[in-house]
């Protein structure tokens, strides 16, 4: 401590233990108190619910692709994320999934749709007709009256800490996806 | 005297172990206090900013060579003709 070199040293060093100290007591009071657990409600109207054969891309013009079956409905979404933000949340990432068993797989899941909550003032979710965001296909590329179960599922990104998640527990959505028409 | 020589900022050896006291005290207790009110006010920005406002305040009190750290200069003794 006998010069400015020396002096900057020991409090910058002792500076960033601190900072350290905080933010891991930060991240543990995250981690055992948790999250609490969300209500929602997902509506689909089935008659919303179309089945169409056709190839992936934009253009639809590569012939070398095969066709597959896409599934394309439409749901209704009320969620309130306003108790997951606390101090130490950054954003919540919100996913809608569909559920189904098929002959060749026990359990299959499917992104339909995602968003991303950055603020308190955002978190009460009340949206209606909401379009699947992404492709919902079958690996077998064909549809064979399968029941799906849609879901809620939430990732919260702290500011420091472990990532916690959770999810609702699956709604029968009566979706039954049958082949498509032609 | 160059700049670099100016910048030695020396201080005696009491004010070594104040200095030491200083950054400890500061530091801690900005850390304390961030901690308790970006909690009750639920924003982490306020705790990391608290602290921040520490760190400068404990820049200004403990770099420069304020006479609190001189206070008790080194003692040498008389310099004495060598003997042959």
């Amino acid at each position: 401590m006998y010069n400015l070199q020396q002096r900057a040293n020991v409090l910058f060093s002792f500076a960033i233990t601190a900072i350290g100290t905080i933010l891991a007591l930060v991240a543990t009071i995250s981690s055992i108190s948790g999250y609490p657990c969300i209500e929602s409600d997902i509506k689909v109207d089935s008659n919303t619910l179309r089945v169409v054969s056709r190839r992936y891309g934009p253009d639809y013009y590569d012939y070398g692709t095969p066709k597959s079956h896409f599934a394309r409905l439409a749901f209704d979404l009320d969620a309130d994320f306003t108790p997951i933000f606390n101090w130490n949340t950054k954003q919540v990432f919100v996913t809608v999934i569909a559920e189904y068993e098929s002959k060749t797989h026990d359990r299959n899941s499917v992104v339909l749709w995602d968003t991303i909550i950055k603020s308190k003032e955002e978190a009460n979710l009340n949206l209606r007709n909401i379009a699947n965001k992404y492709a919902l296909v079958d690996v077998s590329r064909k549809w064979s009256h399968q029941q799906a179960n849609l879901s809620l599922h939430w990732d919260v990104t702290p500011y420091v800490g472990l990532i916690q998640g959770g999810h609702t527990p699956s709604q029968p959505a009566n979706i039954i996806l049958s082949p498509a028409a032609t | 005297m160059t700049l670099a020589d100016y910048f030695e900022w020396t201080i005696d050896f009491e004010g070594q172990g104040l200095a030491d006291q200083l950054t400890h005290l500061i530091l801690i207790s900005f850390a304390v206090i961030g901690f308790i009110v970006g909690y009750v006010s639920e924003s982490l920005l306020i705790t990391v900013g608290i602290f921040l406002v520490g760190l400068i305040i404990a820049t200004v009190v403990i770099l420069p060579p304020w006479p609190m750290y001189n206070r008790h200069p080194q003692k040498w003794l008389p310099s004495t003709k060598a003997t042959k």
